[in-house]
């Protein structure tokens, strides 16, 4: 278990703060990704769980012993805090073999002989590269120095894993299958893993909890399944995935099992409330993704959420067309089945279920940074919100 | 760095090879220079212009000690003259004395300047430290200061008559009686050399810690060792290459440094081989026999050290693994011990500049031709300003500023045009050979400038033509001196420049020459600049070769500086030392302006 509260890191005398009152835990046995753009603070607190970085304010706790505490002033050096590491550059020592490498944190315990060359060999063999042990480090491939890196963290059976974007440094195939490879290893070793990374994709395949940062803040913090299904804010919306915002006016209880309705410039639709809260005031934005807008030329049998829209544009991605839909001069974006063969110029139904509709209840603005509190203002004008 | 035969070869047959001439491999890498049109030409003169650079000294330091006739004399040139005499007097005659000099003071300036350098790259670079631009402004400023006068300065700190830390030590010392310092002993030798040597040391590991990706280190530390085990470990083995990599270099400067053994080593009878070879080429009766011997005997050291440091540095590539981001480096905190690095730092730079700096001005204030008062109030009451009047009453040292100008300028320009040339041949064109260029440009860096001067000298007393005796022996040796030192400046801002700029302008139909003009001079100027502002600052105040060939009428300032000193006359040099480091460092100044203007960084 890795629990951080209240963490707060200044640099260069306090007028960079990298990171703003962070407080996540990862439970004992999961993995949780830290998740967010360039310079938003990921590393930076990963580094400060490590010990390589002192926080300004705060507590770590590893395992329920505190590793660092500012205000009863306690620093457990990162030797001292029992953790494996895998850095983004690999940090490969190039002058010793691969076995030299991953032996090197059970001599540092001054381990037996016998026993270091099991282990060695055992997390050699956990990673896949138990017959290239006597090879001499530098003439290692990408792909290969991130395992030796791995079988490193891990040999010494720490308590806790830390990973700083440990595939940046991949292709793109590479990186896929060793994507696969750590969340199997980390689910088999059960280890509690704290694993940093800009790449959505990444973060929701391998995690059992995102952590999306911002501003050296958490702004959401949940399964992937929730946080790309009902995100917090329009930042985290568009940060994952892409996805249509609407506007709503005149929001209202709807009849039935909790829902909301209101006022859209497509027509009247219904919504689910955000889990946390219900949306106050009249007014907020909905969030729709692309795959949940369903386009037919049938008339669907649902009475609620069922317009007539016009398709002004058509592209082929292969696997789906990605259109433009025109709902009464609203511009909605979905992703219809191939065999659809939707022309440009046609006219189609097109469906939203109300339980795909989620309220972004503290981002009625739609400032796109989802960090401040819900303010009402105007509607947004367009709708359509394109991934970066 | 080769410098055999077999690459000067190839230029040969280039430059003989008529376009028409016989088929083969000769044939055809004529009719390809020739269908290169003027850019050929231009080639063709460059490698003349380098190789002669190159062949000069080492044929004339050759054929000088295989010959048992002096240069200049009649019967110097015929082959009847040959023998291997030289050799055997060489090393029946005092060899093993100054062989044994010599390495124990290289070793010994290795040693020490790796030490303290090593120490100020930690500092500055791993850790919290205050001052650390500071630590290594005074590196960069020491770098400026010709050899000469930190010489003297230490010469006249610690010698055992009226050094005036040696009075100090026995002032307030109670039980010091009589001298504790002797420069003019190995150990001094060896300190003051490397307090000179520790600014290259120093750059060159700061750069090698710079180079190191930290996270090397924090996965250490992550694994569980502690800092020592980590540097023991980690650290240490990781920059091992470049820290021997930057103990050649030092090495090497030991063996060709002219300086210290001449200026302390001669006096106090400590002859290595650069005193020899000094001593038998001016002294009277000169002989050049045995001056030949050890010219060859440091180069074949020096040479095969370059070769050695070449391998090094390529199998550092080896030793690199590729990282995605820039590093970030991570300074240590030192917690209190940060004082203690800084004390330390900055008493190592009291002994490399503040001492021969503060001695050389005391002594430039001080009343000429007495011995100098240790510094102190009553001292102070002496003060003259006799010794700078002096300076600009004397003709010498008035001629020796005129000429050092015009050389520094002359030179500046010929070495920029001759790189220019080389610089665009070898990176931007086709032309075959042109990888030979940029050899023959780099290898007289393996001459020490003491050998570049003694065999300038000798082939210019035994030719023909008007050149010894005159300034344009110096403007000869100079260019062939700083080439190579203005390739190193310029080879960075040479590959910046892309191939498409210069063929998009040649594909709009304009001449090589256009192209050349109009696209890549523009694009170098920085780079030249840098070049030319470099070799300016450095033949202002050159010494080792000029000492050989000058003339009396000649001087400049360096020889000038060297024959006061010689004269006697401490406080004389001092004045005159203090007035060419205002030169120097407006001239660096300027160097800094300029390049930090047009974007150069060094
Ligand atoms: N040593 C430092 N001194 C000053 N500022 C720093 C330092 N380290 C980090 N920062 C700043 O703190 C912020 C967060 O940096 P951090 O490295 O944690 O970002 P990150 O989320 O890991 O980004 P990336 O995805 O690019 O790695 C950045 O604005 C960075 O410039
Ligand atoms: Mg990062």
């Amino acid at each position: 278990m890795i629990r951080v509260t209240g963490l707060v890191k200044e640099f260069a005398g306090g007028s960079v703060r990298a990171v703003d009152e962070v407080s996540f835990e990862v439970p004992t046995g999961e993995l949780v990704t830290l998740l967010g753009p360039s310079g938003c603070g990921k590393t930076t607190s990963l580094r400060c769980v490590a010990g390589l970085e002192e926080p300004t304010y705060g507590r770590i706790e590893i395992d329920d012993r505190v590793v660092f505490d500012a205000a009863r002033n306690i620093a457990v050096p990162p030797n001292k805090r029992r953790i494996g590491m895998v850095f983004q550059s690999y940090a490969i020592w190039p002058h010793m073999t691969v076995f030299g490498n991953v032996a090197y944190p059970l001599r540092t315990a001054k381990m037996k002989k016998r026993e270091i060359h099991e282990r060695v060999m055992a997390s050699l063999e956990l990673v896949g590269l138990a017959d290239l042990a006597p090879r001499g480090a530098p003439n290692l491939s990408g792909g290969q120095q991130q395992r030796v890196a791995l079988a490193r963290a891990l040999v010494a059976e720490p308590e806790v894993l830390l990973l700083d974007e440990p595939l940046s440094n991949l292709d793109a195939k590479l990186r896929e299958q060793m994507r696969q490879e750590i969340r199997e290893i980390q689910q088999r070793l059960g280890i509690t893993t704290l694993y940093v990374t800009h790449d959505q994709i990444e973060a929701l395949a391998i995690s059992d909890i995102v952590g999306v940062m911002s501003g050296g803040k958490i702004v959401d913090f949940g399964s992937p399944e929730r946080i790309y299904r009902a995100p917090k804010s329009r930042f985290v919306a568009q940060f994952i995935g892409v996805a249509n915002v609407i506007a709503v006016n005149d929001v209202r209880p709807a009849s039935e099992n909790g829902s909301l309705q209101g006022a859209t410039q497509m027509g009247s639709m219904s919504f689910h409330p955000d889990e946390a809260a219900t949306p106050t005031g009249g007014q907020t934005a909905v969030l729709v993704r692309l795959e949940d807008v369903e386009v037919s030329r049938e008339r669907p049998t649902a009475d609620r959420n069922v317009w007539r829209g016009r398709v002004i544009s058509v592209l082929f991605l292969g696997t789906h067309l990605d259109c433009i839909l025109d709902v009464n001069g609203h511009r909605l974006r979905a992703q219809a089945a191939r065999r659809t063969k939707l022309e440009v110029g046609e006219e189609v139904w097109v469906q939203i279920r109300p339980d795909h509709a989620t309220a972004l209840c503290d981002d009625v603005a739609g400032d796109g940074t989802g960090a401040r509190p819900a303010k009402p203002t105007q509607t947004v004008p367009s709708a359509v919100a394109g991934a970066a | 760095m080769a410098l055999s035969g077999e690459l000067i070869e190839p230029t040969a047959s280039g430059a003989l090879g008529l376009p028409h001439s016989t088929p083969g491999r000769v044939g055809r890498l004529a009719r390809r220079l020739y269908r290169a049109g003027p850019a050929a030409w231009i080639f063709l003169a460059a490698s003349l212009v380098l190789a002669y650079q190159v062949l000069v000294p080492l044929v004339t330091m050759i054929w000088t000690s295989f010959s048992s006739s002096q240069p200049g004399a009649e019967d110097f040139f015929s082959a009847s003259s040959l023998t291997t005499s030289n050799y055997t007097r060489a090393f029946s005659a005092g060899f093993a004395r100054a062989a044994g000099n010599t390495v124990v003071f290289t070793a010994g300036v290795t040693v020490v300047s790796a030490i303290l350098g090593g120490f100020l790259a930690w500092v500055v670079v791993r850790t919290n430290t205050p001052l650390r631009r500071l630590i290594t402004g005074l590196c960069l400023i020491r770098l400026l200061i010709p050899g000469v006068l930190p010489t003297v300065a230490w010469i006249g700190l610690a010698n055992p008559s009226t050094g005036v830390l040696n009075r100090w030590l026995q002032d307030w010392i109670p039980w010091v009686h009589g001298p504790v310092l002797n420069v003019y002993s190995l150990p001094g030798m060896i300190w003051v050399e490397s307090l000179d040597a520790l600014p290259l040391t120093f750059l060159l590991l700061s750069a090698a810690l710079r180079s190191m990706d930290p996270s090397m280190e924090e996965a250490s530390l992550i694994s569980g060792a502690g800092r020592l085990r980590t540097a023991l470990h980690i650290t240490f083995p990781v920059i091992l290459p470049a820290i021997l990599g930057t103990l050649i270099l030092t090495v090497i400067r030991g063996f060709e440094t002219f300086e210290v053994p001449v200026l302390i080593g001669l006096p106090g009878h400590i002859i290595t081989f650069v005193v020899e070879v000094y001593t038998n080429t001016t002294g009277v009766p000169s002989d050049t026999g045995l001056a030949s011997v050890y010219a060859v005997l440091v180069l074949a050291f020096c040479v095969c050290l370059i070769w050695l440091y070449n391998r090094f540095t390529r199998n550092t590539a080896m030793f690199t693994t590729v990282s995605g981001k820039a590093f970030r480096p991570r300074p240590a905190n030192l917690g209190r011990g940060r004082w203690v690095t800084l004390a330390a730092s900055l008493l190592i730079l009291v002994f490399s500049i503040g001492l021969p700096l503060l001695m050389l001005l005391w002594a430039s204030f001080s009343p000429p031709f007495r011995p100098i008062q240790p510094f102190t109030a009553s001292g102070l009451s002496h003060f003259t300003l006799a010794n700078y009047a002096g300076v600009f009453r004397n003709d010498t040292t008035v001629r020796a500023f005129v000429h050092s100008t015009f050389l520094a300028a002359g030179a500046a320009v010929i070495v920029v045009l001759l790189i220019s040339i080389v610089a665009w041949v070898t990176v931007k064109t086709k032309i075959p050979g042109r990888k030979l260029l940029d050899h023959l440009a780099f290898a007289p860096i393996a001459i020490p400038s003491v050998l570049m001067g003694v065999s300038f000298l000798w082939f210019y007393l035994s030719l023909p033509v008007p050149v010894y005796g005159t300034l344009w022996i110096l403007l000869l040796l100079y260019v062939a001196r700083f080439t190579p030192v203005a390739m190193r400046v310029m080879s960075a801002s040479m590959t910046q420049i892309d191939d498409e700029l210069i063929e998009a302008s040649m594909m709009t139909g304009s001449s090589w020459w256009r192209a050349f003009r109009t696209v890549a001079l523009p694009l170098l100027k920085p780079g030249l600049l840098a070049s030319a502002l470099y070799v300016g600052v450095l033949a202002f105040r050159e010494l080792s070769a000029s000492v050989f060939v000058y003339t009396g009428g000649n001087e400049v300032v360096g020889v000038a500086m060297f024959s006061i000193w010689g004269d006697g006359s401490f406080t004389g040099l001092a004045a005159f030392g203090i007035l060419v480091l205002l030169v120097v460092g407006v001239l660096s100044l300027v160097a800094a302006i300029v390049s930090s203007r047009f974007g150069v960084r060094k």
